[in-house]
């Protein structure tokens, strides 16, 4: 038996149950789960406002994890038990979340463990990486002269892209609010207060008046229509919120790309999986050579303080990544 | 020299026949004798006023083909007496292609293709440079299935053409059966005629459900969104039109990513203009090897009568591209 965090229906609250520990099927591994990551589409599922999350009631949340594996299924031959990994597992299609003791999981999804980040922090990093990995790289292949903008550098997905763009040694600047200035430009981007001045008049400040080749939107609505006009001609915009209805005619006349970004799909339909092991790799070879690390919120929740970390993430409350330790061992 | 000057934004009764001084030669650029133009759907957005048109009273016009008249200084590859095509004017900046002499930046123009006639090279080049912007935006492959929507409109029929160049599967919406034997014709591997067939069947038809690799929308507007419901997710789709308002969340819950085309950048910033020639000395290749040829419409017009060209393109019963003679001795 083994202890999972539950939740019964939209609003319940959360309640720490004994399950059946799982078994680890052909292809997959039993991790014993050390840290799971808190994302704002958690508490999204949780209010029952994510059908694209397709995660039915009664749930078990947390997407993200790390920890130590602990057996392998059949065909598992990249990893051992003892080994310390992280993924993003589970949480959403139904699949177990990783607020639980254990998760057996797609060993596809799986990358071993930074060497030089806790548990903690790498349970901070799977699905914000991914995302931004798939934005910045996948999709608008960054290059070193470009000049990047993130909206919204200082959120889990930000501060990754933030880090990317550097690594690949763009410019990078970043929004976010004046409190957060200095987690901006700790990670290397220069600060642009999104509450004092218009972003018009930042574009032509630090680009000359034609505009940022890459723009890392992590926040939808109004800021995507936003980074619309921040692009320049022939740049690139991405989204991971790009659910709603916008004007294309900025994109037009500059003859520019839009992707959005959706890192749930390999989860939801067990298609890409391994490119999401391979995402994670890379973040493995940054953290590794100290160019990713992962601003992690020193509050220390646990399985049974699991709403009141979402209750963070809804108001807003955090400094940096909520991280739910499950495991001391 | 006559020209076909527009006088005021507005139906193409606002053009007028007259006379202009000739074009004199700059730096960098030609001046063209021009043989003939061919009528493009934004010539008739031009003519209605876009914000990219020139000012009135001014010549319309982007597609040339035509001899070199007069080269300027600093003008290499080509001489006097070169037969050329390019899309070089007709937009803010600079003068079109409906006159008997136009001045062109040579950096948009290449030789034209050798088996090509005048009206063949005037038809090809916008709708050729518009087509292959969308293929290189998307990176399309050879193990890729493109779906070009209009296989038999000027933008369609080139990008099934170039796509076949670039090796990877090309099926393509047509309005009718004979517009589908025709893309077949010009190398299309498969139709679907979009008024009799949904989305969603072509979609199981032609790649077992999962979608197109890269969806090329010649249309645009809210026909974006069945697009979007014929890429594959993480698909590529590229338009010419992204002009409007559109939901989104399809797109995004499918990871896609969206490209717009607009051709006439490299013309209005005055950056990146060496590519469309450079380009155009490919397309002369393909044409000589048989590989690429544009549907021409049977009406021929000439300077005097282009506004009837216009009128013939707006009506939508045109056939192929349509074809301005302007100086038909020069063919």
């Amino acid at each position: 038996m083994m202890r999972a965090v539950v939740v019964e229906s939209a609003g319940a609250p959360s309640k720490v149950v004994e399950i059946e520990k799982p078994i680890p099927a052909r292809g997959e591994v039993l991790v014993r789960i050390a840290a799971s990551g808190v994302n704002p589409l958690d508490t999204k599922i949780r209010a029952g406002a994510a059908a694209h999350a397709r995660h039915p009631f009664p749930v078990t949340l947390g997407i993200d994890l790390a920890g130590t594996v602990e057996h392998v299924g059949e065909h598992v031959t990249e990893f051992s038990p003892g080994d310390e990994v992280y993924g993003m597992t589970g949480g959403v299609g139904g699949i177990q979340g990783t607020l639980a003791d254990y998760a057996a999981v797609d060993a596809r999804l799986l990358a071993r463990k930074p060497r030089h980040l806790s548990m903690r922090e790498s349970a901070a990093i799977p699905l914000a990486f991914i995302t931004a990995w798939e934005g910045l790289v996948d999709r608008a292949r960054i290059r070193a002269e470009h000049t990047v903008l993130v909206q919204g550098g200082a959120g889990g997905v930000g501060h990754m892209a933030i880090q990317i763009a550097r690594s690949f040694g763009s410019r990078v600047y970043a929004t976010a609010s004046a409190r957060k200035r200095q987690v901006v430009e700790q990670f290397g981007a220069t600060f642009i207060d999104y509450t004092s001045t218009t972003l018009k008049e930042d574009v032509a400040r630090h680009t000359n008046g034609v505009g940022f080749d890459l723009v890392f939107d992590c926040r939808g609505g109004a800021v995507l229509d936003a980074s619309f006009e921040a692009v320049t001609r022939f740049g690139h915009v991405v989204s991971a919120l790009g659910w709603g209805t916008h004007s294309l005619a900025p994109l037009s006349f500059k003859a520019a790309s839009y992707s959005g970004i959706f890192t749930l799909y390999p989860l939801l339909s067990g298609e890409g999986r391994e490119h999401h092991g391979r995402i994670l790799r890379e973040a493995t070879r940054l953290a590794d050579s100290g160019r990713l690390t992962a601003w992690v919120d020193p509050h220390e929740f646990t399985l049974e303080t699991v709403d009141e970390a979402h209750e963070w993430v809804s108001q807003g409350f955090a400094s940096g990544k909520l991280v739910v330790s499950v495991c001391v061992c | 020299m006559r020209a076909l000057v527009l006088k005021a934004f507005g139906g193409p009764e606002n053009f007028e026949l007259t006379t202009v001084p000739d074009p004199q030669v700059q730096p960098g650029t030609v001046v063209i004798k021009v043989a003939a133009t061919s009528v493009n759907q934004l010539d008739i957005k031009i003519r209605q006023g876009l914000p990219i048109a020139p000012e009135p009273p001014v010549i319309l016009g982007s597609d040339v083909a035509g001899v070199v008249e007069a080269v300027g200084s600093g003008v290499v590859g080509l001489s006097e007496g070169d037969a050329v095509y390019g899309c070089a004017g007709g937009v803010k900046g600079s003068a079109g292609a409906l006159a008997e002499y136009m001045l062109a930046d040579a950096r948009l123009l290449a030789r034209k293709p050798a088996k090509a006639t005048m009206r063949e090279a005037a038809a090809l080049p916008l709708v050729s440079i518009t087509a292959w912007d969308a293929l290189t935006v998307t990176r399309l492959r050879a193990e890729d299935h493109a779906l070009i929507h209009g296989g038999v409109g000027g933008v369609g029929h080139i990008a099934v053409q170039l796509a076949k160049i670039i090796g990877a599967k090309a099926s393509t919406t047509v309005i009718s059966e004979d517009a589908g034997a025709l893309a077949k014709s010009l190398g299309a591997d498969d139709t679907a005629v979009f008024v009799s067939e949904a989305v969603e069947e072509y979609v199981a038809r032609l790649t077992g459900g999962a979608g197109f690799d890269v969806v090329v929308d010649t249309v645009g507007g809210n026909n974006l969104q069945a697009s979007f419901k014929a890429a594959r997710v993480s698909g590529h789709v590229v338009t010419t039109n992204a002009r409007t308002t559109q939901d989104l969340s399809l797109m995004h819950g499918k990871a896609l990513s969206l490209s717009a085309v607009f051709m006439m950048l490299p013309l209005l910033t005055g950056a990146g203009r060496e590519r469309h020639g450079q380009f155009l000395q490919d397309l002369s290749r393909w044409v000589d090897a048989g590989r690429v040829r544009p549907i021409i419409d049977p009406h021929r017009f000439t300077l005097a009568s282009a506004p009837d060209a216009h009128r013939l393109l707006e009506s939508g019963t045109g056939y192929g591209k349509i074809v301005v003679d302007v100086a038909p001795d020069l063919h």
